[in-house]
């Protein structure tokens, strides 16, 4: 309701939001892997507050690019079901899962979380393709950064199936090795209603959002992707607030998934 | 005659409630002299009368009720509301103010505008679900500041208690304003309104339990308790 | 039969099959109502392997307007298989075959609903397969039946689903993805059930589709098997729905 919308606004400006909490405080997430038992390589399912998204692995094998013959592939894809929000049943935003599955991807790729040459089978004629597959189920606001942590989780226990040479298949039964990453990215979106930051917006928040900023970080502390979004603009002071505060965000996501996953 | 669910059991679609001379109110129907639930609900006798009120639900307008809506559009001579059902409401500009209004002169957006949040009341509504809407009753208004949230229409009564007496307790201990709309719309205004919108969810949640009035108070109690020591 | 299929010992000594179950066994199922927020009415149901997550919106309003009926609700229903929840990956989004299980899948639901109550209103469906192993349609019309309970849409009744088939010339209950693949038929059924004093009945069978090559006798024995399964799927959905509700009411129903 717009009423809400109106609310929201002015008690960002008091530092105050509807459900009490701190402007920079995020909601309870869980994390669980392992999510789909048997047609996934590699799954995980995370929550944040109510926002719910699985992301599952799909490891094919095919033909590298011939301008890379010694590197694999990675795909990444997102659905916003039609569940996931009323407004999404006549059909949900395309661009909006487009952009979800873009920036998602754009951090565990120029991260170099996965070396793609560790994709490499029979360089020239086999490389493994790792279809990174988020199917976002309920939407109650912070896509991106609930897509990005179900996603890293699903990479760090997913695994790399063996290949059969005779039969030229995949043997999804036989695990050939785990999934190697070289550094983990984690991202995280710092949000703008106003003149005010803030972090983790629910569905509601987001009716009233006016600009965001989504900062993927590796372990060294090093920025490897960005995005801003919505239609307001930033600041550069602003912007550099975010990703100032993105650390202990991000260090916090970190703890998380380690406690899931291990280091 | 065979009662087989007793009053305030817990029943689901296609239930056997009762066998022989009961009838079958809202929330049920009768097969073969055979009385069973039409919803996840609960069972209430009547006399003969059997209904299942159901646990959930979105709105269906009906005359009489008090609503909390919104106006979505603006016409020549009416205002269109929406109020989170399948259907939405008409406001004419002969029941929406008692002032006489110059329909080729004023503008109704002087009124209402688009977006405003009302308190509004259900006029009448047709068998083919056209629903008009009336603001002449004491209660309706316009609404400014505050929330709202949502809970489900079936919990309505119980959140606004026998006698105003469960919404008039969180008001009190919360100090703050809330209005329930038959919808499930509910208006809160006040400093300790994310409290107010706790407590009208928790009653939501456990509507169905036993001595709710006293957990309600305990736990607000409790709450108002945490929030000073901080 | 093809020669994988005489290779597989599909049913060893006891009788048993190849995941340990009796012929007219169920496998292990899980549900759970109320699963999504956003939605009005959600559950999901995992059949063995297979997992499906059914959400409901509704009654809402039905866009465009000219597929508005005046004197009754209509259901849009969506089934979707999600890429990872095969072993080879599926593209995302509906192809013709999850168009047609909608389609079935809305004419298994549709007649156990009170549709007249909401004039010209949309009622939406979806099903969401998380995991496939054998009987996602039929586990997601379960999960959906479940998940228009718990949005409150006025039903006769509660409608269950599961498929039997014919392995090595025995009619089985509930085939998994290997017996589907490689045995003989596959035939879903879905049923809607009343509860007569813990007496679980229905005979009205709302889908019915076939795959196969069996004598009528088969055929028959094989309905009768998957009603018998779906009065089964019944009691679980009936304990779903009253599970959350229960606690707080200290279980004594």
């Amino acid at each position: 309701m717009k009423l809400n919308q109106k609310t929201i606004r002015e008690m960002a400006e008091d530092g105050e939001r509807l459900d009490g909490r701190d402007m920079d405080e995020l909601r309870e997430i869980t994390v669980e892997t392992d999510y789909i038992n048997k047609t996934s390589e590699g799954s995980a399912l995370v929550e944040i507050g109510d926002t719910k998204v699985l992301v599952g692995l799909s490891i094919e094998i095919e033909e590298p690019y011939s301008d890379r013959p010694g590197k694999g592939t990675i795909v990444t894809n997102a659905e916003l079901a039609p569940m996931a929000r009323r407004d999404y049943e006549s059909g949900p935003p395309q661009e909006a899962g487009v952009e979800l599955a873009r920036v998602v991807d754009r951090g565990i790729r120029e991260a170099e979380a996965i070396n793609l040459e560790d994709l490499c089978m029979v360089e020239g004629e086999k490389v493994y393709t790792v279809f990174i597959d988020a199917h976002v189920l309920n939407d109650d606001g912070n896509l991106i950064d609930a897509t990005s942590l179900a996603a890293m989780a699903a990479l760090k226990s997913g695994y790399l199936p063996a290949y059969d040479e005779e039969t030229e298949t995949l043997n999804r039964d036989e695990k050939w090795k785990d999934i190697e990453l070289q550094c983990e990215p984690i991202t995280v979106t710092g949000q703008k209603i106003g003149d005010t930051l803030l972090w983790d917006t629910t569905g509601e928040e987001e009716k009233a959002l006016d600009a965001r900023l989504t900062v993927s970080k590796k372990k060294d502390g090093n920025i490897v992707a960005m995005q801003k979004g919505e239609t307001h603009p930033l600041t550069a002071d602003e912007m550099s607030q975010i990703m100032s505060t993105a650390d202990e965000k991000i260090q916090k996501l970190r703890e998380i998934l380690e406690a899931e996953v291990g280091e | 005659m065979s009662r087989v669910k007793e009053e305030d059991d817990l029943v689901t679609p296609g239930d056997l409630i009762s066998e022989g001379d009961d009838s079958a109110d809202s929330g049920a129907y009768e097969e073969n002299n055979k009385i069973y639930s039409k919803y996840l609900g609960t069972v209430h006798y009547s006399g003969q009368n059997i209904e299942v009120r159901p646990m959930s639900g979105r709105y269906m307008p009906s005359a009489g009720d008090t609503i909390i809506g919104e106006i979505t559009r603006v016409s020549y001579s009416r205002w269109t509301v929406e109020f989170n059902s399948a259907y939405e409401g008409s406001l004419n500009i002969a029941d929406a103010t008692d002032e006489y209004v110059d329909l080729d002169e004023d503008d109704l957006s002087d009124f209402y505008e688009v977006g405003d949040a009302v308190v509004i009341k259900v006029k009448s509504v047709t068998e083919g679900m056209d629903v008009d809407m009336t603001m002449t009753d004491k209660r309706c208004r316009k609404l400014e500041g505050g929330r709202i949230i949502e809970i489900s229409p079936s919990k309505v009564p119980r959140v606004i208690g026998k006698k105003g007496t469960m919404v008039k307790q969180i008001n009190e201990k919360t100090n703050c304003n809330i209005i329930v709309g038959q919808n499930g719309q509910v208006w809160i205004s006040g400093d300790k309104a994310n409290l107010a919108a706790r407590a009208v969810k928790k009653v939501e949640r456990e509507a169905h339990t036993e001595g709710l009035t006293d957990t309600i108070s305990d736990w607000l109690d409790e709450e108002l308790e945490a929030m000073e020591d901080e | 039969m093809t020669s994988s299929d005489e290779d597989i010992e599909w049913f060893d000594d006891e009788g048993k099959r190849v995941d340990g179950r009796e012929k007219d066994e169920l496998r292990e199922t899980k549900m759970e109502v109320d699963v999504l927020t956003e939605a009005d009415g959600s559950a999901m149901v995992e059949v063995g392997n297979t997992r499906v997550v059914a959400s409901v919106f509704g009654p809402q309003e039905l866009h465009p307007k000219h597929l508005q009926e005046s004197d009754r609700a209509v259901i849009k229903m969506r089934y979707n298989m999600a890429p990872f929840s095969v072993d080879d990956r599926m593209s995302p989004g509906p192809n013709r075959r999850a168009k047609e299980i909608g389609l079935v899948a809305k004419n298994a639901l549709e007649p156990a609903m009170e549709m007249e109550k909401f004039p010209t209103a949309g009622i939406d469906i979806s099903m969401e397969v998380v995991e496939s192993d054998g009987g996602t349609r039929v586990t997601g019309i379960t999960a959906a039946a479940l998940a228009l309970a718990d949005a409150g849409i006025p039903m006769k009744g509660m409608v269950s689903s599961t498929a039997a088939g014919v392995v090595d010339g025995t009619p089985v209950l509930d085939v998994n993805g290997k017996e589907d693949k490689e045995g003989n038929a596959d035939i879903p059924i879905a049923l809607i059930n009343y509860d007569e004093d813990g007496d679980h009945q229905g005979e009205e069978i709302t889908l019915t589709q076939m795959d196969g090559d069996l004598t009528q006798q088969q055929v028959e024995d094989c309905i009768e098997l998957a009603k018998d399964g779906c009065r089964q799927l019944h009691e679980m959905q009936q304990e779903a729905l009253l599970e959350k509700y229960q606690e707080l009411r200290g279980g004594d129903e």
